[in-house]
């Protein structure tokens, strides 16, 4: 007989029983729904992270001062206590495997232009900054080497800072003020975006590290150097070299740790891949439970409607149905529900994971692979509790299927 | 060729240990056209008799020839088209369906024939097979919306809308008051007087004396047959 006749059938059987079909739904729904949300949240969260990583730069290596708590320990032996500006010096010189240097001074400071004034970093760099950290400029032009070496006073300004201090002004040639020192304004960066943690890596200025270390500090925290190593394949020569070149300028002895510590970008991403890691298997746990919830949820619903169902199929065959026939309509019922159920499940998940991910600034990444997983464990759900009692029933005879209990 | 031919059928059924002999040995020939009523106390076997009539239940044993076919060899589907064309089936306990219309619940049967029958003549069947019970005025009204009568005249309409040969009817007068009794006792001759053949089953002498010929079970056995010597004709109200 045909099909179209007994999709209506199953139709029908759903719009009569509409309490029963939605519990069956919202089970599907909620299982689906969840698995989807939680874990394109999840996995674009991590994909955010290990972005942002990449994005910090090319081939990054970050050497940064041994903390002073060993130091303390090991107390003054007469070594350099920290980084300094001639470390990037050496470094530019002697490593082979480092094709850019630059120190990195960071100062949190009060910035006034015209009447209006902002709270923001500013950040003393070498003239490589931008290529070793990926930032590219809006406008103007970056400060070179003569500017370094002059401490010249010129800042160049990312794009939180000029729209705070300029709005709609075009600020190349204007004047800021920083700690009472006039800077004039030489460029301006094009837009990078929130880092992973968080913050605006628009809100900076960017100024010679020499002015910053001797015209607005003491001249001596070099916070880090940064460093990009000619190849992503170079990276670890480029950490020997490093090593090496710095320990003979800090003169360190044979057997004397290092008063360093480097740090390149894969060492970032396994860190943050173990805390996203964690994340990733919580939130798993979490949709498999809601998974095997929503899955109880349809099986409990089916089962409790067994009886009626079985009574109904009594009916059917008592007035001529066929087995076939039953097992038709109770196919189909199955599958559509499951199917409806698992479709605004899909649209539910997505729908929260991508207004989530607004909220929280995360972005989503949906992964086909969940949506057939979730989806194909509640169609497997729904229709061996749909359909297989069902098939029992169609196989008793008419009498014995009217008297179940 | 006799419609309905049971020779020796016996029916136990096992609660446990004690085992129930709902028939013991029943031979019984049914003529074409025949008005039959089967009487006899509760318990007696009656309704399993009717349901292995209805090729609703099996028989353990014994033969059953329904229309010249051998019911006890035939597959399940072969059954289903049986009932589902030859015999309308009347349950002592209505079997409708919950949450369906009544023009529903009679349309059922028509859902499941084997051939083409377009929506708008199932549907005009069904209004006819209603009103022949008097229950026009009742088509979109679901089971929990009727009175028992009116349920149990749902059933007959049912068993009716299918054209069938032989209509069994399990007590089909048990919820109705008197008057209405013989508007569907006038219904039943009149499908009697077409030819149809008909077996009820009752508890009321009355009922009985409305039709041809009366059997009487006792303990799963055919206890008395006999003739209807005087039939009563109900007049339509
Ligand atoms: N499915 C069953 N399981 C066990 N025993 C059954 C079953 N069906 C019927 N019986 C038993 O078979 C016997 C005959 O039952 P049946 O329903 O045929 O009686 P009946 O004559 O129709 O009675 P009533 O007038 O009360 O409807 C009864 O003793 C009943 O308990
Ligand atoms: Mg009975």
């Amino acid at each position: 007989m045909k099909w179209s006749k007994w999709i209506v059938v199953a139709l029908r059987s759903i719009a009569r029983n509409r309490l029963r079909s939605l519990l069956t739904m919202l089970g599907i729904i909620i299982g689906v729904g969840s698995v989807i949300a939680l874990v394109a949240l999840g996995e674009g969260s991590q994909a955010d992270i290990t972005g942002n990583i990449a994005a910090m730069g090319t081939n990054l290596i970050i050497v940064v001062p041994e903390s002073t708590e060993s130091h303390g320990v090991r107390g003054g032996a007469g070594t350099s206590s920290s980084l300094s500006l001639a470390d990037v010096e050496v470094l530019r010189k002697e490593a082979k495997a480092v094709r850019y240097v630059s120190a990195e001074v960071r100062l949190s400071e009060q910035v006034v232009a015209g009447n209006s004034n902002w709270n923001t970093t500013v950040q003393g760099v070498d003239k490589d900054f931008l290529l070793i950290r990926n930032y590219q400029l809006a406008k103007g032009g970056f400060f070179g080497e003569r500017e370094v070496s002059a401490k010249s006073k010129v800042a160049v300004l990312g794009q939180t800072v000029a729209k705070e201090l300029f709005a709609d002004q075009d600020p190349i040639g204007q004047r800021i003020r920083v700690r009472k020192t006039p800077f004039q304004v030489i460029g301006v960066l094009a837009e990078k975006g929130q880092s992973s943690m968080g913050n605006d890596q628009d809100d900076i200025i960017l100024i010679p590290s020499t002015t910053a270390l001797y015209r607005l500090s003491d001249g001596k925290t070099v916070r880090s150097l940064l460093a990009s190593a000619v190849s992503a394949e170079k990276i670890s020569e480029a950490k020997e070299q490093i090593t090496a070149e710095l320990r003979k300028a800090h003169r360190l002895r044979d057997g004397e740790k290092d008063d360093f510590d480097l740090r390149d970008q894969s060492e970032m991403n396994s860190m943050a891949s173990q805390v996203t890691g964690t994340m990733t298997l919580l939130l798993s746990a979490i949709a498999g439970v809601s998974l095997l919830v929503g899955g109880i949820g349809i099986m409990n619903i089916m089962l409790v409607s067994v009886t009626e169902r079985t009574r109904e199929i009594g009916i059917r065959l008592a007035v001529g149905a066929r087995g076939g026939d039953i097992l038709c309509q109770f196919l189909i019922e199955a599958v559509v529900l499951c199917l409806c159920g698992g479709l605004i499940g899909i649209l539910s998940g997505l729908g929260i994971a991508f207004s989530l991910g607004q909220i929280m600034g995360i972005s989503v990444s949906v992964n086909p692979l969940m949506i057939v997983v979730s989806v194909g464990f509640t169609l497997a759900v729904g229709v061996f509790f749909g359909f297989y009692p069902a098939r029992k029933a169609a196989n008793l005879n008419p009498i014995e299927a009217l008297r179940h209990e | 060729m006799q419609p309905i031919q049971l020779k020796n059928i016996c029916k136990t059924f096992r609660l446990g240990d004690t085992k129930v002999k709902a028939l013991d040995g029943v031979c019984l020939d049914i003529e074409p056209g025949d008005f039959m009523a089967v009487i006899g106390a509760s318990g007696s076997g009656k309704s399993t008799l009717m349901n292995v009539i209805g090729c609703l239940d099996q028989a353990d044993s014994g033969s059953y020839l329904l229309e010249g076919r051998p019911v006890c060899e035939l597959q399940k589907h072969q059954l289903a088209d049986i009932r589902n064309q030859r015999i309308g089936f009347v349950f002592q306990g209505f079997n409708l369906l919950p949450r369906t219309t009544a023009l529903e619940n009679v349309m059922l049967p028509l859902l499941y024939y084997r051939g083409e029958l377009p929506a708008a003549e199932q549907r005009q069947r069904a209004t006819k097979a209603l009103q022949q019970v008097g229950l026009a005025d009742r088509m979109h009204h679901e089971p929990n919306q009727l009175s028992g009568g009116q349920q149990q005249r749902v059933a007959i309409a049912r068993a009716l809308v299918n054209d069938p040969a032989i209509i069994l009817a399990d007590e089909p007068t048990g919820n109705l008051d008197s008057r209405t009794t013989l508007d569907v006792l006038a219904l039943f001759q009149e499908l009697n007087d077409q030819g149809i053949t008909i077996v009820l089953v009752t508890h009321e002498t009355d009922v009985a004396e409305h039709t041809r010929r009366v059997i009487e079970m006792q303990d799963g056995k055919i206890q008395r047959d006999f003739k209807v010597a005087n039939r009563r004709l109900a007049l339509k109200y």
